[in-house]
């Protein structure tokens, strides 16, 4: 009896019966595997999820970011990586799991080139390098939407300039993705103390060809990414002028009107001329810019906040950690203002859960994968490529991944290396313990309680 | 006050939008958060047993009633909720759990599974 009035109510409800709003309401609140996934329940809801708008409220309610991994087998990086993705959704820790799980990207994702390096992204598009057909190519993908375009070279065809892809944002108002780029003078070609101001170089995504739009009043310091928050690109930056003694060290580079500006950073130890970069990272998180400064002479590594985009006065020394494991290298936080527990990436290749009322750092196992890898913050979105691109005709640009041809000896690779995680590693002479779970090992929920 | 609508919900003899059952659940929830809003674990035990009682498919008539009622921390709560149920789930499976019919054509679905390969590893067992 009671199944009849079940099965009644189910024929009582259909595709009317449920008012869009309600569906985008719980959409919204999907983490982006099951959206691919979900859409394809009906036509209204592939629409609802396909559509632009809706992609960008889903981003905008995303601001912790997730991460893309490439594990790197130390004899030759980038040959061979794999690539996984953490999506920040799965560290949700009230379930009581202690294990987040990686998740392989696509096998057909291997095809986009060999020595696939990543590079950075932006909205959930990712930039990376590759090696196709013998040439190096730059690639824009979108592995949710599974859209992929190759980025023409540079404009300076001088074999004397080397490009390096300095940043990757977004302009809001004009609803247009650019990547901006320097062109260096290969150090071969000029006297060891000539130091020209770089060339700068910008690709809107979907145009025919980077644009120079001049010389950059400044230099940039190191090899990190810009940071990209609300539509400008933000970087560490010596003045050209040696003589210069004005303080600013950041700059940002506004993506709607491509200019250069300075910005002011934090209060921070005098900075000589020739300050290193391993004491300094920018970033950005839940919608704040941050700095991370750890000096030789310091114990500790003072992270600074900026609480007022903008305001030099809003600068507060957030968090100090008495880790000296943190002194070197670049620092990625990922969920800067969702509460308590914020993880970082650090250095490149080491998760930490930093608990802001402890004040405790705790490493984060990372399982069941090669301990040498590399990852870049991402927060996966499904911005079609197709909407990002300026202009109809670029949309020829725009590949599938699923169409790229594949080929025997990819399948052959993906088959016994990628998918045989463990051969490979024994193969290169390492051994690894069996993993159990292959994800990050979060802390442990019963602990926490008593800090 | 958070219930505006629910006075014109009074008001409004000729409503089909909120039955009865629906409304004693949405309506008291209000009270309750102010009650235990400072304890999140409390709050997050109370949801769980109001939804032990309640059917999968009962939560989107709660999504209608809590946004009709403009109620937004209900709303919010019951889309999580349904989001958390179908999350990782088969596409079947969220066609039955809302009664809703696939209005693909036979092939074109197919060749949508296949361009997705990987969206539908992992799944969760039905």
């Amino acid at each position: 009896m009671e199944t009849e009035g079940r099965r009644q109510n189910h024929k009582m409800m259909s595709n009317m019966d449920i008012p869009i709003l309600v569906i985008m309401e719980i959409l919204l609140r999907l983490p982006i595997k099951s959206l691919v996934r979900v859409r394809y329940v009906c036509k209204t809801w592939y629409n609802i999820v396909s559509d632009p708008y809706f992609t960008r409220m889903h981003l905008a309610r995303a601001p912790t970011a997730s991460l893309v991994i490439q594990t790197l087998l130390s004899y030759n990086p980038g040959c061979y990586s794999k690539f996984y993705m953490l999506e920040h959704s799965e560290w949700d820790t009230r379930g009581h799991s202690l294990f987040a799980p990686l998740k392989k990207l696509p096998q057909k994702f291997y095809l986009l080139g060999q020595n696939m390096i990543l590079l950075t992204s932006c909205n959930g598009l990712l930039c990376l390098s590759a090696i196709r057909h013998k040439k190096e190519v730059t690639c824009v993908c979108n592995i949710a939407t599974g859209e992929y375009m190759t980025l023409p070279g540079a404009k300076t065809k001088d074999d004397r300039f080397w490009q390096t892809i300095r940043g990757f944002g977004y302009s809001p108002k004009t609803n247009q993705y650019k990547l901006i780029a320097e062109l260096a003078l290969d150090k071969g070609f000029c006297r060891p103390d000539f130091n020209p101001a770089p060339r700068v170089e910008v690709y809107t995504l979907g145009a025919d060809s980077w644009r120079i739009i001049g010389d950059a009043p400044y230099s940039f310091v190191g090899p990190y990414f810009a940071t990209f928050l609300n539509g400008a690109l933000h970087c560490l930056i010596q003045p050209i002028d040696t003589t210069d003694s004005t303080s600013t060290f950041i700059c940002s580079f506004d993506i709607e009107k491509e200019e250069f500006q300075p910005f002011p950073g934090p209060p921070i130890q005098e900075l000589g001329p020739n300050w290193e970069i391993e004491h300094i990272h920018l970033g950005a998180s839940g919608g704040f810019l941050y700095l991370c400064e750890n000096y030789p002479t310091s114990s500790s590594v003072d992270i600074w906040v900026m609480k007022e985009y903008g305001n030099e006065q809003s600068w507060m020394k957030e968090f100090v950690i008495s880790n000296t494991s943190w002194k070197r290298g670049p620092v990625y936080f990922l969920n800067y203002g969702m509460g308590d527990e914020i993880y970082a990436l650090r250095n490149f290749n080491q998760l930490c859960a930093y608990n802001a009322r402890s004040k405790c750092v705790r490493e984060v196992q990372v399982c069941g994968i090669y301990p040498e890898f590399h990852a870049i913050p991402y927060t996966p979105s499904l911005v079609s490529l197709k909407d990002a691109v300026a202009g109809e005709n670029s949309k020829g640009h725009i590949k599938s991944i699923q169409s790229l041809p594949e080929k025997k000896w990819v399948k052959k690779l993906y088959n016994f290396f990628l998918s045989a995680p463990f051969k490979a590693e024994a193969l290169c002479g390492m051994i690894l313990p069996p993993p159990k779970v292959m994800g990050i090992r979060l802390p442990d929920p019963l602990l926490r309680q008593f800090e | 006050m958070k219930f505006c609508t629910v006075k014109q919900y009074f008001d409004d003899e000729n409503n089909n939008n909120v039955t009865n059952g629906i409304a004693t659940t949405v309506i008291p929830l209000p009270n309750k958060h102010l009650k235990i809003k400072a304890n999140n674990k409390e709050m997050e035990q109370y949801e769980q047993e109001l939804l032990r009682n309640v059917m999968p498919q009962e939560l989107t008539k709660l999504i209608l009633a809590a946004n009709y009622l403009n109620f937004k921390e209900a709303l919010d709560f019951f889309c999580r909720t349904v989001a958390n149920a179908i999350q990782n789930k088969s596409v079947d499976y969220v066609r039955k759990f809302f009664g809703l019919e696939s209005d693909f054509e036979p092939g074109e679905e197919e060749k949508l599974c296949k361009e997705f390969a990987w969206s539908f590893e992992g799944v969760d067992e039905d």
